[in-house]
């Protein structure tokens, strides 16, 4: 496990390993996502009370769960690259940032057009909507702190701090529907033994979701790579790298 | 079904596809931009092994 561990942090294995792993990351990304569209969009049934207009929730939660649990991915590595000084761990971490706040602009701008027939508005200062909007921010503070340093070892730092700390927010995100009286429905999925939602309606949702988390992990692999050619930049190993790719 | 009814969504084809169409984008838009500069990048690099190899 370890040496496994050793290994994978090296920066010439993980540069291989991502230009490798990318293809099918993205593929079979594009195949689940078109998948699941057509089982949102054609197969799943009309919803009894929100009529064809619960077919957002196909591309809305997934996007949203995103941009939670890419924030994670992303505080862990920060928190790892601290810890025990893994320079690659660090690259991870500023590599999330980008896809995270996409996903977050998704989520947000999906809910919104969602909103405006369900609750016949765009915006709501509703706990659920604004912790969101709060962790928009993070990842943009995120990457303008990271700007912020021409030192890529200080950026690391201080961003990975803002990251470790940042991350209470997920929490609140996630159960801000349980703890307050929200305009925003429940989780319909997390239950636990219980979800209250119909197979036939369910799938689509779980293929969106597994298919996001395969294109974070394919655009992970490109962004990984830009962050290790900018951190190595004499390393002798990039000579026959940069020459093949 | 017709393709005009499962285009008009009931009344919400709008609000529908708006989200669908904004999602793509946005996939599209972040796997172009990492690609992008990836593609930067590996230039970059390989402008500077270059001057290296050329240099004193």
């Amino acid at each position: 496990m370890w040496l496994w561990f050793h290994k994978l942090s090296s920066p010439p294995y993980a540069y291989r390993m991502a230009t490798l792993l990318r293809p099918w990351f993205f593929w079979t990304a594009l195949a689940l996502i078109v998948f699941a569209a057509y089982g949102g969009l054609v197969l799943a049934p009309p919803d009894y009370q929100q009529k064809d207009a619960f077919r957002i929730i196909y591309v809305h939660a997934p996007a949203a769960i995103m941009s939670l649990q890419v924030y994670v991915v992303m505080a862990i590595a920060a928190a790892v690259g601290v810890i025990w000084r893994i320079k690659l761990a660090h690259a991870v971490a500023a590599a999330c940032a980008p896809v995270g706040a996409a996903f977050t602009v998704v989520a947000l701008a999906t809910g919104s057009i969602y909103g405006k027939p369900m609750w016949g508005t765009w915006w709501e200062w509703d706990p659920r909507i604004t912790s969101e909007l709060i962790q928009l921010f993070l990842y943009l503070g995120y990457m303008a702190l990271r700007a912020s340093f021409d030192d890529t070892q200080r950026a690391d730092r201080a961003s990975a701090i803002l990251a470790i700390v940042g991350v209470v927010n997920v929490p609140i995100v996630k159960y801000s529907v349980v703890w307050w009286n929200s305009l925003h429905q429940a989780p319909t999925i997390s239950k636990i033994g219980k979800p209250s939602i119909e197979l036939s309606m369910a799938w689509p949702l779980y293929t969106m979701l597994l298919g996001f988390m395969l294109y974070f992990a394919a655009v992970l692999c490109d962004r990984v790579r830009s962050e290790i050619l900018r951190r190595e930049r004499n390393a002798n190993w990039l000579v026959e790298t940069v020459k093949t790719s | 079904m017709s393709l005009r009814e499962f285009i008009a969504m009931g009344p919400y084809g709008g609000y529908i596809w708006g989200c669908y169409g904004v999602t793509v984008a946005m996939l599209i838009f972040s796997a172009w931009s990492a690609r992008r500069s990836l593609r930067e990048q590996i230039g970059a690099a390989r402008r500077r092994l270059e001057m290296q190899k050329e240099g004193p």
